[in-house]
């Protein structure tokens, strides 16, 4: 319990600060900081409001876990962005290749096609890193501009929906379909909050076993630490890159799980509000860990609903608010050495 | 073809600016991959402060004061909290992803772009000496808005910074050997703080250069992973002023042919925009993975100082 | 001008829970040669640096000519003629040896006159009997050169106290013969010299007055004249002196390592192994004398599976190395201990128990088809700190939290506690570890060796080799250069040898 305790102290006073200096940030910008107070009232306290949070929370889980699965393995992927195109991109391929799959089979299809597509684009990142040393987060962040304008061309292109004006791709067939939580349990009535939340709670639960229980997590984990230890004990460096950043961009790609089965069942230009850099935010706050990442998701899937929410409240902010809460948590997370220090001085000059 | 060349020099001052800047954080050792949201910040300050005081000089000095500024929260972070070199940066460019649309809606009434502004209030070309009139070269070298010629002449001031004076001297000594520097009496912290600063005013008029000069407004998201891109010339130039210089010059011809491409077709085929427009990043990585051997960064870059 | 009479009164300082000085008080007289000596740990390093104005003395007050100074930076220390040499060099390896001297006290206005530059520091040279080339970078030089240039650089900023911290670890022993001869004759022109060791040889040799530290205090302040080897080490140490038991010669037997012809490529085109040929039995140590950096490392690098393109062969019982992948090997009777203990032989963000499985973990032992079993991780631990006396006994804890000692008591417990161990290769099993941990660890693998094991150990200590070793090959620019036994030979001929002098 005390460790517990301990673990969270510094994520939470860093999401208060946080939003402290959001609501300052508001009082400049001419709106009332109440304003955040009641869209995270309503997004969390609300039927309505909590299931569109759950429903970006769950992109959220999957790109949070795609970023922790590589740092366990020292690397930073700043490229989930992309990778959650990508394996969008596969599940309409994979729709459209073999569109009369029974029910079971089309979903695992589906699945295991936006995994193997983002894990097939983040394993670039792995392999050019473990054969040529390229530092991967300039390939992950360039990657992103390049598997994004791939999707587009494609959505544009070879699968775009001839019968409409925006740019969409055509519509996947019904086996596809993830029901939404409230076909499947009658909660959260007109959100879109889809089975694919289940999915991914079972992801991290399985992540949190893979990492800590298994002798591949292990020497995944042992090579983000140490890679010379790790070469000292036999464990292949350059393997655990490819496995870490093709795993990392499977779970990327798992986004579209979410957004092309459960939701819009068809892949629409620029869907994600960048839930892949999210991730980041998502990771960090959770130290890495995978059961952390699902309490950060559901509170980074909260903020950026409150976002939108502001957005349509107010005529004086935007949306991108939620990047800069975003920023902020991040930086009050990663100087904890600073803020731990500035503490122990009180505490040092108080007795 | 000049018009084509003229163009890479244009679409190379950007990633000058910022890969100069840059060179200065990395070779204090510090990994500096926040340049895109110090352009931001430096662009959108340029923007608005030329539109409001009809000045371009002020535009630059007061954006050159918020770039270095912008690089201040990453020498903060970094520095005096002790946060991961990468992470800081993340932090930046998210902020200033963010900040710069919230405030352009909260001026402007809309978080996508500020204003124009208009032709009488932006740089002029100046055409040095009537050297424009030589042909062919005298176009591509000699008929640009004053920003160029400072790009073009930054990275031999900065390599005569880095090579031949005391404080260049303490500058590689911070990124190569901190605790060497550090024993003979001099802070790296403080060496790092200064080198930020300065490379955060340097990068920020790549930014200004895009809103004030290159166009005449600030767009969110305007630089468009140009400091990734600054960043690879950097590596690709193994963090020498000269040859990042060459690298810069390449990857904006790389960019000038995407454009021309745009409006183009080669050998009868229309390219769909979309692999057009991915030209220069794919290029990037092309050059990043394939043509740079092992480049060594400076060897403290990314550790915290003890 | 004379170097000044320095006090320590009642320093104190602690790092945490560790008191690394406690009340410590002595007199380093005006124009001394002076040691401190004392086991790692006993806080001889953390008193200079306070000296020299990197640590601030919790409590306590130092004199420089009777006048209490407070030394916030060696800014302030440099400024008071005091000058430190460390023991890992603080140079900068990129830039050349004339820009690491001025470092720190250049012009930061306006440009560098590179010329003016270089003829202060030919006259300095000059002056203080050096002859180093000044327009070569720090990674060009031998590590000899790279200690001058940290004199020089005292020298430069004309310190009159010259503090030098383990100054010969890395140096031979012709090396160590001329770093004293320049000593000396610096302390002629009036410097004073003060030498941080554990080498009590050394430390008799060279100075005057000895002050022997043991857990952060001050045992004695001494002079050297007529001090016995074995009455300073007691001091030290604080209790009698077992002797190593000495072994009778085995008869050979089978062979366990056998390298043929072994070439590894090097820097600039110079090969860093070079037909290497040796091999070794079991029931049989090997020792490798030689400087550091004469292929060692990439010995160290082949030897375990690391490095797997190598030239010529080495194999292990008969295995040649590169055909063999090392996770395997290392369940076939290769244990490693890694010269870099904290990068390359544990994990330091892991658990100790984590970090007790590691190059096993794949063990079925510990959980069948890929699971890793906590409670057999734990347990697992459990056995090995106690059969290895590690301490704390905390298996969750980790491994960065353990002294240098007890870590390595941890690799060597992994090691040598695998289903078998044909060879051992131990690469500075000893290095950073105090005394009674060093008895430890020897004990350990005398113990290997009697149960048949074939041992090469790598060592800069040549005690060590010359203590533990059937047999010695000297390395020298990656060649073999002489081989020997510790019976026929002695420190001033392998010294010779480590140097390239042919025999």
């Amino acid at each position: 319990m005390k460790k517990l305790f301990s673990a969270l102290k510094g994520p939470v006073a860093g999401v208060a600060l946080s939003l402290a200096v959001c609501a300052g940030l508001l009082a400049l910008l001419g709106e009332s900081p109440y304003v955040l107070l009641e869209a995270l009232q309503s997004t969390l306290f609300t039927s309505f409001g909590l299931g569109y949070t759950l429903f970006y929370a769950t992109p959220l889980i999957f790109t949070g876990l795609a970023v922790a699965v590589c740092f366990h393995c020292g690397l930073f992927n700043i490229g989930a962005e992309g990778q959650l195109y990508v394996g969008s991109v596969g599940i309409i391929v994979i729709g459209s290749l073999f569109p009369n799959l029974p029910g079971a089979l089309a979903l695992t299809f589906g699945v295991a096609a936006a995994f193997l597509f983002g894990g097939l684009w983040g394993g670039i990142a792995g392999f050019l890193k473990a054969k040529r040393g390229s530092h991967e987060v300039i390939v992950t962040i360039l990657l992103n501009f390049v598997g994004i304008a791939l999707a587009n061309y494609l959505i544009l292109y070879p699968l775009r929906n001839q019968t409409v004006q925006n740019p969409e791709t055509v519509e996947l067939s019904a086996p596809y379909f993830l029901p939404t939580l409230f076909e499947s349990t009658g909660l959260f009535e007109s959100t879109p909050v889809n089975l694919a939340l289940l999915l991914a709670v079972l992801t991290a639960c399985f992540m949190f076993f893979f990492l800590f229980r298994t002798a591949w997590g292990y020497e995944l984990r042992a090579v983000g630490a140490s890679n010379r230890a790790s070469e000292f004990a036999g464990i292949s460096v350059g393997r655990n890159t490819l496995l870490a950043m093709f795993i990392g961009g499977g779970l990327a790609g798992m986004v579209g799980v979410n957004e092309v089965m459960g939701h819009q069942h068809k892949l629409v230009e620029g869907f994600s509000p960048q839930y892949g850099f999210t991730g980041i935010a998502v990771a960090l706050l959770a130290r890495n860990h995978p059961i952390g990442i699902l309490l950060s998701a559901v509170l980074f899937g909260a903020l950026h609903n409150s976002a939108r929410e502001i957005e349509f409240l107010s005529d004086k902010v935007s949306k991108e608010l939620s990047l800069v809460l975003q920023g902020l948590i991040i930086a009050f997370v990663a100087s904890h050495y600073l803020l731990e220090n500035t503490l122990k001085r009180r505490k040092k000059g108080a007795a | 073809m000049i018009e084509l060349l003229a163009s890479s020099i244009r679409l190379a001052t950007p990633l000058l600016f910022a890969s100069m800047g840059g060179l200065l954080c990395e070779r204090a050792g510090v990994a500096t991959i926040c340049l895109e949201g110090v352009m931001l910040t430096a662009a959108w300050t340029a923007a608005v402060v030329n539109y409001y005081t009809h000045n371009a000089w002020l535009a630059v000095t007061v954006a050159l004061w918020v770039g270095a500024l912008t690089m201040g929260m990453h020498a903060f972070l970094t520095i005096t909290a002790r946060a991961d070199q990468i992470i800081s940066g993340v932090v930046v460019n998210f902020l200033a992803a963010g900040i710069t649309p919230l405030l352009t809606n909260a001026l402007f009434g809309a978080p996508t772009n500020t204003p124009s502004i208009p032709l009488s209030d932006r740089f002029h070309s100046i055409e040095l000496w009537g050297l424009s009139e030589v042909p062919g070269l005298g176009k591509i070298l000699f008929a640009h808005p004053p920003l160029i010629y400072l790009a073009l002449a930054l990275p031999f001031a900065v390599h005569f910074a880095v090579y031949r004076t005391g404080l260049g001297l303490r500058l590689l000594a911070s990124g190569d050997g901190p605790e060497a520097l550090r024993t003979a009496g001099v802070s790296p912290g403080r060496v790092r703080y200064v080198a930020l600063l300065a490379g955060g005013a340097i990068a920020s008029l790549g930014g200004t250069f895009l809103s004030i000069s290159h166009t005449s407004q600030f767009t969110r998201d305007m630089t468009a992973g140009r400091g990734f891109i600054a960043l690879t010339a950097l590596i690709f130039g193994k963090w020498r002023p000269v040859p990042t210089f060459f690298a810069c010059l390449f990857f904006g011809f790389a960019d000038a042919v995407q454009i021309q491409l745009q409006s183009t077709t080669v050998f009868g085929i229309q390219f769909p925009v979309q692999f057009i427009q991915a030209l220069p990043y794919l290029v990037t990585l092309v050059v990043l993975v394939g043509f740079i051997g092992k480049a060594i960064p400076p060897l403290s870059i990314g550790k915290r100082l003890g | 001008m004379k170097g000044p009479q320095i006090e320590f009164v009642h320093v104190s300082k602690t790092f945490g829970a560790v008191q690394a000085n406690r009340d410590v008080s002595f007199t380093i007289a005006a124009n001394s040669l002076h040691g401190v000596v004392g086991e790692n740990g006993a806080g001889k390093s953390t008193i200079m640096k306070i000296l020299y104005g990197l640590y601030t003395a919790d409590s306590g007050e130092i004199r420089i000519d009777g006048k209490p100074v407070k030394l916030q930076s060696p800014h302030e220390a440099i400024a008071l003629g005091v000058g430190m040499v460390h023991q890992h060099f603080m140079l900068v390896p990129t830039l050349s040896v004339w820009e690491n001297i001025i470092l720190g006290q250049e012009p930061t206005r306006g440009r560098l006159h590179r010329h003016t530059i270089l003829q202060k520091l030919s006259a300095l040279q000059e002056q203080y009997g050096f002859s180093l080339d000044l327009e070569k970078t720090i990674e060009e030089l031998p590590v000899g050169h790279q200690q001058q240039v940290e004199i020089l650089k005292l020298l430069y900023r004309e310190a009159n106290v010259l503090i030098l911290d383990e100054p010969t670890a890395v140096l031979t022993p012709q090396e160590v013969d001329t770093l004293f001869e320049k000593m000396h004759a610096l302390w002629k022109q009036g410097k004073s010299i003060v030498l941080i060791t554990h080498k009590l040889r050394e430390i008799l040799r060279f100075t005057d007055n000895i002050t022997v530290m043991r857990q952060g205090a001050v045992v004695e302040t001494v002079a050297a004249k007529g001090l016995e080897e074995r009455t300073l080490a007691e001091k030290i140490v604080g209790r009698k002196l077992a002797t190593l038991p000495t072994r009778q010669s085995h008869p050979k037997r089978e062979e366990v390592l056998q390298v043929l012809n072994l070439g590894v490529a090097g820097k600039y085109g110079k090969p860093a192994l070079d037909h290497v040929s040796f091999s070794i039995h079991r029931g049989e140590v090997v020792g490798i004398a030689g400087i550091e950096g004469n292929g060692q490392h990439e010995l160290v690098e082949v030897l375990s599976g690391v490095n797997r393109s190598y030239e010529g062969s080495a194999r292990l019982l008969g295995q040649e190395y590169n055909q063999v992948p090392a996770y395997t090997a290392k369940q076939n009777g290769l244990s490693v201990i890694p010269p870099d203990r904290h990068r390359e032989a544990v994990v330091l963000e892991f658990s100790l128990a984590e970090n007790f499985v590691l190059g096993h973990h794949r063990e079925d032992r510990y959980g069948r088809n890929g699971y890793l079993s906590p409670t057999k991780l734990s347990r697992h631990a459990d056995a090995l700190m106690e059969r290895f006396d590690v301490r704390p006994r905390n298996a969750h804890l980790p491994m960065s939290s353990l002294s240098g000692g007890n870590q390595q008591k941890c690799v060597v417990a992994r090691e040598l506690s695998q289903s078998r161990t044909d060879f051992l290769l131990a690469a500075h099993p000893t290095r950073g570890v105090d005394i009674g941990a060093i008895e430890f660890i020897h004990q350990q693998f005398l113990l290997e060796r009697d149960k048949g094991a074939a041992i090469l150990l790598i060592s800069s200590e040549l005690e060590e080799i010359l203590s533990l070793s059937d047999r010695i090959l000297v390395l020298y620019e990656g060649r073999v250069v002489g081989e020997t036994t510790p019976s026929k030979t002695s420190e001033a001929q392998l010294g010779l040898w480590m140097t390239g002098a042919t025999a």
